[in-house]
């Protein structure tokens, strides 16, 4: 290095100058620096540095620096003034350049990568590079991926969540989970809401439960002790819940296993639902139908429900009269044709054979309470009406069909009474008049009077047999050929009303039903009346079953043989001979004309009418008629 | 019976007539009156029975058939009554089992019509005579009942003992009294009873209580 030789001219503080590089010894090239030397502001000196180059190359570039890279100084034109290695590099695209200053004057730093190595090491490099750039990216496709699909499944759980936690809180059954020791593990809000505690009081907590009521400790004991058994049943428990407020509600609790993902219980889930109002309405409902079945049950009036094709046996619903008046036989089911315009049954009156009680019947359609179509029947007990219908109807057949010879006796005995009385009239009048005048203390003017009633009583009685003269006119038989078994039939039919009566009944063996006999019809019958009649009051005194009168028919030569018998006591002997007098009777309300007008009756007919002890007991009264013509004929 | 023949100033002796028919009724009483006999007649059983005044001696002509009320009916409420008057039934024909049951009742006779004259004069006589004997009964024992009313009890005691033949002593000894009270009741007895002799106080009470002269 130089020592400086004159003040730098420079003006600054730091001034300092270089010069060119030169070249020295030994072909090294040199630079050489100047800087004035300044004291308190005055120029002292200057100090000169002289600087070999491959020097400051050496000693200031880092070894590791060198090693990598060809460091080198290159002048203004690029052509190296000083490098760290003799040799060139022709690698213009790896080298950098840095100018260099101070000392200036074009000198530049130059960096050159080696081409160390070789081609193929780079390009491995660049390869290696590449690929582990395009694994980066693909990593983070994939972890983007993978973080979108986390961030929707979180999404999606976040929704199910709420959905469960709106579930939960929304759904009024009450659940409840318990451990297999009966330790409750989950209770949901309407558990809670249900029983007035908190979850957190009601979580963890073993039996007894606050909510078990004090007085049905025990059977709630032994439902938990059902359910933690597995034997819960199916349909659910019916138990009785205390609310905090102390306050009693009643639930229905059901009961399924809880079992874990692994399969293995856990213990037990029981959801219960308060009843108190479906109860409280089942409760009103069941009220209201007992109420309606009461009314129904008291009513008085058979009532049944059917279905519309049950069997004569099936009924939805009987009340107790139904029961009571049907127990043996049911009235007849109708058939859809006797429905009337409005799809409505016709009511129909009917019979119970075996209580012998009239019944009306009326049917219609209804919708039960189910929505079926069913039939209800509500039968009444007609038998009183129909009883007097029967007896009004019995007087009017009586009027009309017996009018001409009305139980002729009757008549003929009115008619006997009926004229005796003016007879006895005029008889007194008479015998008191011829008193009087026998012991002359009567007046003609006393007499006249009586006379004159004398009179009128005798016009009464010519009236009394003008009556029975136009009577017995009237009674004139009319004879025709007719069936005996149609007038049996019929007298048989108009006894039957009497025979009821008698509670007897009438049997009649007819073989020869179709034998025509000449009769008058109605006054047959009327005999026949009278004879079966009579054979019920004979047997007044004996039961039931044994009160019966037997009609026989057989033909004899010309004529037919009708016999009437009954079972009653007979008839003594001497009776028997002035049983068909007139006014002979052994009735305390008889007329004593009956038999006998009987047997005037076939007389007329030229029959004939007696009367025989039947075998066994009672009588049997026979008559005869004469066959009609062509009936007679041998057949 | 000279005694009890018809004593016609004293009492009217009335025939009763209940019959239905006008002209029956009329008539007979036309018949009747000939003998001499007050007759009174009745449409209605009803307003016979309601006017009727017993004891006196009378007859009832009482038929049997009658719309309202039958003659049966009558006869019965007259022994309900405990009136013992003569009843005659008028008949008809065919009554035969009514007059049965009539004659139970204790019905006296028939009257069968038409009326034989000699046989209803005949029947009402002979039923008069019966009616004052039942008269003057009814009427005795009105009055023994009277009297039989102001007896005590204990005089009603001593009076049976007398009557079943006890003697005085018996009597005292029965009923717990002295000698002297029973007679003392005895003469108050025969003083109420209005006789004198033991033999007419046996005599009204016998006839009082038939059934005592047994015991």
């Amino acid at each position: 290095m130089r020592k400086a030789t004159g003040p730098s001219t420079r003006p600054q503080k730091h001034a300092y100058r270089c010069f060119r590089p030169f070249l020295g010894a030994s072909d090294k090239v040199y630079i050489e620096i100047h800087s004035p030397l300044l004291s308190k502001g005055e120029f002292q000196g200057t100090v000169a540095a002289t600087i070999p180059m491959a020097s400051l190359l050496n000693d200031a570039v880092p070894d590791s620096f060198v090693q990598l890279y060809l460091v080198s100084i290159v002048d203004g034109g690029g052509n190296p003034v000083a490098s760290n290695v003799s040799r060139s590099i022709d690698n213009a695209k790896l080298s950098h350049e840095v100018p260099l200053d101070p000392p200036g004057h074009g000198l530049k730093l130059r960096a050159v990568l080696y081409k160390t190595n070789t081609e193929l090491f780079s390009n491995m490099l660049a390869w290696a590079v590449f690929g582990l750039s395009l694994v980066i990216v693909w990593s983070f496709i994939l972890l983007f991926r993978h973080a979108k699909l986390r961030s929707q499944a979180e999404k999606r759980l976040l929704a199910e969540t709420k959905f469960r936690r709106a579930m939960e809180d929304s759904v009024i059954t009450g659940m409840r989970a318990i451990d297999m020791q009966g330790r409750i593990t989950y209770v949901n809000p309407a558990f809670c809401k249900m029983t007035g505690y908190k979850e957190t009081e009601l979580v963890g907590m073993a039996p007894p439960f606050p909510y078990w009521p004090d007085r049905s400790f025990e059977e709630q004991q032994t439902n938990l002790d059902l359910i933690l058994s597995g034997n819960a049943p199916h349909k659910g428990i019916e138990v009785q819940v205390r609310r905090r407020d102390g306050s009693v509600f009643d639930a229905r609790m059901y009961v399924s296993p809880l079992v874990e993902s692994e399969g293995q219980q856990s213990g037990w889930m029981t959801s219960m639902t308060d009843i108190t109002e479906p109860r409280r309405i089942r409760d009103e409902l069941a009220a209201a139908h007992r109420r309606f079945v009461r009314i129904l049950e008291e009513l008085d009036a058979a009532v049944c429900v059917q279905g519309p094709d049950a069997g004569a046996d099936e009924y939805i619903f009987v009340n107790r009269l139904h029961r009571e008046w049907f127990a043996s036989a049911t009235p007849p089911r109708m058939s859809k044709s006797r429905r009337n315009r409005a799809n409505q049954f016709e009511p129909f009156e009917w019979l119970n054979t075996s209580s012998q009680r009239w019944y009306e019947v009326r049917r219609r359609s209804i919708s039960w309470v189910d929505g079926v179509t069913v039939i209800m029947q509500v039968a009444t007990d007609i038998s009183s009406r129909k009883e007097a219908e029967n007896m009004s109807r019995q007087q009017q057949e009586k009027l009309q069909f017996t009018s001409r010879l009305i139980t002729l006796g009757e008549l003929a005995s009115s008619l006997a009474h009926e004229i005796n009385q003016p007879l006895a009239a005029i008889s007194n009048y008479n015998m008191g008049s011829v008193a009087r005048l026998k012991s002359g203390k009567v007046s003609p003017e006393e007499l006249l009077p009586v006379l004159e009633k004398v009179n009128v009583q005798a016009q009464r009685a010519g009236d009394v047999i003008r009556r029975i003269r136009e009577f017995v006119k009237q009674q004139e038989p009319k004879r025709s050929p007719c069936p005996i078994g149609k007038i049996i039939e019929d007298a048989v039919s108009f006894s039957q009303l009497d025979a009821k009566h008698h509670t007897a009944r009438i049997e009649m063996d007819m073989p020869d039903a179709l034998l025509s006999v000449l009769a008058d019809p109605v006054l047959i019958e009327q005999v026949l009346m009278n004879l079966i009649k009579n054979g019920f009051e004979a047997m007044a005194h004996l039961e039931g079953d044994q009160k019966h009168v037997e009609i026989r028919v057989s033909q004899s030569a010309q004529f037919a043989l009708i016999e009437v018998r009954d079972h009653g006591v007979g008839v003594p002997e001497e009776i028997r001979l002035r049983l068909f007098e007139s006014f002979f009777t052994t009735k305390s309300d008889g007329m004593g004309m009956g038999l006998n007008i009987c047997r005037t009756i076939i007389e007329y007919h030229q029959g004939q009418l007696w009367v025989e002890p039947a075998e066994g007991n009672g009588s049997v009264f026979k008559f005869t008629l004469p066959l009609a013509e062509e009936a007679a004929l041998p057949a | 019976m000279l005694h009890t023949q018809p004593r016609p100033t004293e009492m009217p002796e009335t025939v009763f007539i209940v019959d239905d028919d006008e002209a029956v009724r009329d008539s007979l009483q036309w018949l009747i009156e000939t003998e001499g006999y007050q007759v009174r007649t009745f449409e209605d059983p009803e307003l016979f029975l309601t006017q009727l005044q017993w004891p006196q001696p009378c007859v009832l002509l009482l038929d049997i058939r009658m719309p309202k009320m039958s003659g049966i009916e009558v006869q019965k409420t007259l022994n309900e009554r405990g009136i013992p008057i003569p009843i005659v039934f008028i008949t008809g024909h065919g009554d035969v089992t009514l007059a049965v049951e009539t004659m139970k009742n204790g019905a006296v006779d028939f009257l069968e019509k038409p009326f034989d004259e000699a046989k209803i004069k005949e029947l009402i006589h002979q039923h008069m005579r019966l009616a004052h004997g039942l008269a003057q009964a009814s009427k005795m024992d009105e009055q023994i009942n009277k009297l039989y009313a102001r007896l005590t009890t204990r005089e009603l005691q001593v009076l049976e003992r007398i009557v079943s033949g006890r003697l005085n002593k018996q009597i005292a000894d029965d009923l717990n009294i002295s000698i002297k009270t029973v007679e003392a009741h005895r003469a108050n007895i025969m003083d109420k009873l209005q006789v004198t002799t033991v033999a007419d106080l046996l005599k009204i009470a016998l006839r009082k209580s038939p059934e005592m002269a047994q015991s």
